[in-house]
């Protein structure tokens, strides 16, 4: 096991990070900006480095700066956390270079997942469910007719240079698909100046639904269960839970199965999450992959009884994965809510200042499987509570 | 229940970087209870200082539609197409409130006769029956307190059976009404509480049958409708004027100059309007909230 690691992240994420490896035996090594030199997760890490001003862009995204602060601590891996550095290849790159495990998927997964088009593509051939349409060109209002009718009620005919929902239609049936399409036509070649359209099913009633993938080097995979995120706003997720009260077995099943080959068409290994649009009846489109720790890791580990960043650094250690699809057993429900630091009564504007009170409730297990786990790994949460009063 | 943060008392929220502070998690055996655990740690945690969503989160969980599960990514746009106003409780939770703040009142009220240096045999008593206002509420109960806590009867018959370990000067209350929890964050206001739990933010006056038959009385302090005011925002030196009275202004438009700590700040239009008077010239001293002029 490594003996030393680096997590290239601040806030909660890189607390999170420390409380399991400290669990594990392994010594942290954190960064900070000029912003975060007292922060919560500098204090509780054994070693920290200062890697420059408080922008992140002059500092956590600059991969030499965190790259030397790998070599002056001698750290032998880096866990990226979620944001900043943890879905660039590049940065992944630089750590193989280097000789420095990084705590995530290979390079080539990154790359492939991190493009919309690539990774489409890729979900189809891996028989990955994908939003049904048609990405060519459509020449007139008849065409548009007769693609809508393959595609099935309701369509969505957007203009291929869209955006703001300018140039966009929503069509229920063919008198409408004919409408539909020349006023998009018409719309995009006016405000974009690129009349290109095209076609695709509109989902009604959707839901986010992600699953939870877990890959060795070894060529293991499996899923674990799913988390429901569909309380967003602004597409900025709020609340989320697992498992998702909308989901049957059976629909659990397939996306996860999907989601597992997806992730071991794409030579995936580490945690990862492929996310899902699913309408009223059930049926699942794949969305993006991200290829990293999701912000709503918790409530999956709180189903499971499995800490996803312990199984994250035994895969990038090269460990196979002790669980098997049939040790999944979700148990009870999981709820998350983030605290944001936003004043709902001015139209959720960002608030910024002194926390001159912060106490949370405190943190109680007495049941559950993420309880019956480890007594260590809650001790440790405890003793990280301590420290936030 | 399970808190993943990266903040601590006395910390600074800094504007470089993602504004959440924390992810608050509970588990249960069922959705419910999941939900359940979640009002409460949601009430249970204490943030001042900075703004933040916990009434939204709060509002959220007790919403029909979100308990129901049939949601969709539209949930927030579709039911809060305005934006979040705050809670109005039902009357069930609000009979809970004013249960416990009639009681945790009296326990206020008698440590205050408890004040040292006063003359024997001439304490003042503190009565059972008390008067609870909130949201346009008003309920009048009888306190009987016993060791364990307190059995207050509500003049419809009802009876609610309040224990809590709070004392007075706690601004998080732990209470049990009838088995149910209830936690409350409780401020001071001149004559009762200042509460937020489940989203929403209440002013509760606890008073005696006297007192709240004479509050009664009282007439209500309408807030002034300034819209068509120019108020002096802070204390300072009118330098000058730019309008005169019947000038039509543009939203923007400079109205006059106030020179205050040593800078001069340019008061402007918030909207197109006409000025109907002006009611202070360049030398003026003039307090907060002064008319400088009147539109029409």
């Amino acid at each position: 096991m490594f003996k030393k690691i680096l997590i290239a992240n601040r806030g909660e994420i890189a607390c999170r990070v420390i409380k399991t490896a400290r669990k594990m035996g392994i010594a942290t090594v954190a960064i900070y900006s000029d912003a975060d030199r007292n922060a919560l997760h500098v204090r509780m890490a054994d070693e920290a480095v200062h890697i420059g001003p408080a922008p992140a862009s002059e500092s956590y995204i600059v991969i030499d700066k965190v790259m030397a602060a790998i070599k002056a601590t001698g750290a032998e891996a880096v866990h990226p956390g979620y944001g900043f550095l943890s879905e660039n290849p590049k940065f992944a790159q630089a750590l193989e270079a280097a000789g420095v495990a990084f705590v995530g998927p290979p390079v080539r997964a990154i790359e492939a997942m991190g493009d919309k088009i690539t990774s489409k593509k890729i979900a189809q051939e891996a028989g990955v469910s994908t939003v049904p349409g048609y990405m060519g060109l459509i020449a007139d209002a008849e065409e548009a007719v007769t693609i809508s009718n393959q595609i099935g009620y309701p369509v969505m005919i957007k203009a291929s240079a869209g955006g703001g929902g300018k140039g966009m239609r929503i069509a229920w049936n063919d008198e409408e698909a004919r409408e539909g399409f020349q006023s998009s036509k018409n719309e995009a070649a006016s405000s974009f100046g690129d009349d290109r359209i095209f076609i695709e099913k509109f989902v009604t009633q959707p839901r986010h639904i992600e699953i939870q993938v877990l890959c060795d080097t070894h060529g293991n995979g499996i899923y674990l269960g799913e988390r429901e995120c569909s309380i967003q706003r602004r597409n900025q997720k709020v609340i989320e839970e697992a498992p998702s009260p909308f989901l049957d077995e059976a629909t659990r099943k397939a996306m996860g199965e999907q989601a597992v080959a997806l992730a071991q068409a794409v030579g995936y290994a580490s945690a990862g999450t492929v996310e899902f649009i699913v309408d009223g009846k059930k049926n699942f489109y794949f969305l993006e992959m991200n290829t990293r720790l999701q912000v709503e890791h918790p409530v999956t580990e709180l189903i499971t009884g499995v800490d996803l960043v312990e199984q994250m650094i035994r895969v990038a250690n090269g460990e196979a994965l002790s669980l098997t699809q049939a040790d999944v057993k979700l148990k009870g429900w999981a709820m998350e809510s983030r605290l944001y630091a936003e004043d709902p009564y001015r139209g959720f504007l960002p608030s910024i200042g002194r926390l001159s009170r912060y106490r949370p409730p405190e943190e109680l297990a007495i049941e559950g499987p993420w309880c019956a786990m480890t007594p260590a790994s809650l001790k440790a949460a405890r003793s990280a509570c301590i420290m936030t009063r | 229940m399970r808190n993943d943060t990266g903040v601590f008392e006395g910390g600074e929220i800094s504007m470089y970087y993602d504004p959440m502070i924390a992810k608050l998690c509970t588990w249960g055996h069922t959705r419910a209870e999941a939900i359940e655990g979640m009002r409460v740690a949601l009430d249970s945690f204490e943030v001042e200082g900075i703004g933040h969503n916990l009434p939204f989160l709060s509002a959220v969980m007790d919403h029909p539609r979100f308990v129901s599960g049939n949601i969709t990514t539209a949930f927030i746009a579709e039911e809060y197409p305005e934006g979040f106003t705050g809670v109005t409780l039902p009357e069930e939770a609000l009979r809970a409130i004013a249960a416990s703040t009639a009681a945790m009142h009296r326990v206020a009220e008698i440590r205050r006769t408890r004040v040292s240096g006063r003359m024997d045999n001439h304490e003042r008593h503190v009565g059972e029956d008390w008067v609870v206002n909130l949201q346009g509420h008003s309920y009048a109960v009888v306190v009987a307190a016993d060791r364990g806590g307190a059995t207050v009867r509500f003049d419809d018959g009802d009876t609610l059976r309040v224990t809590s370990d709070w004392t007075p000067g706690d601004q998080l209350a732990r209470l049990d009404v009838d088995g149910r929890a209830l936690v409350l964050k409780v401020g001071k206001i001149s004559g009762g509480f200042r509460i937020r739990t489940r989203g929403a933010d209440l002013k509760v006056h606890v008073r005696t049958p006297r007192q709240a038959e004479l509050a009664a009385l009282m007439p209500e302090k309408l807030p002034p409708d300034t819209s068509k005011l120019l108020l002096c925002p802070m204390p300072g030196l009118i330098v000058k004027v730019n309008v005169a009275p019947g000038d039509e202004v543009q939203e923007g438009q400079a109205l006059c100059t106030v020179e205050a700590m040593k800078m001069e700040n340019i008061l402007r239009a918030e909207r197109k309007g006409v000025v109907a008077k002006v009611n202070a010239g360049p030398g003026d001293s003039l307090a907060v909230d002064d008319v400088i002029m009147e539109f029409e």
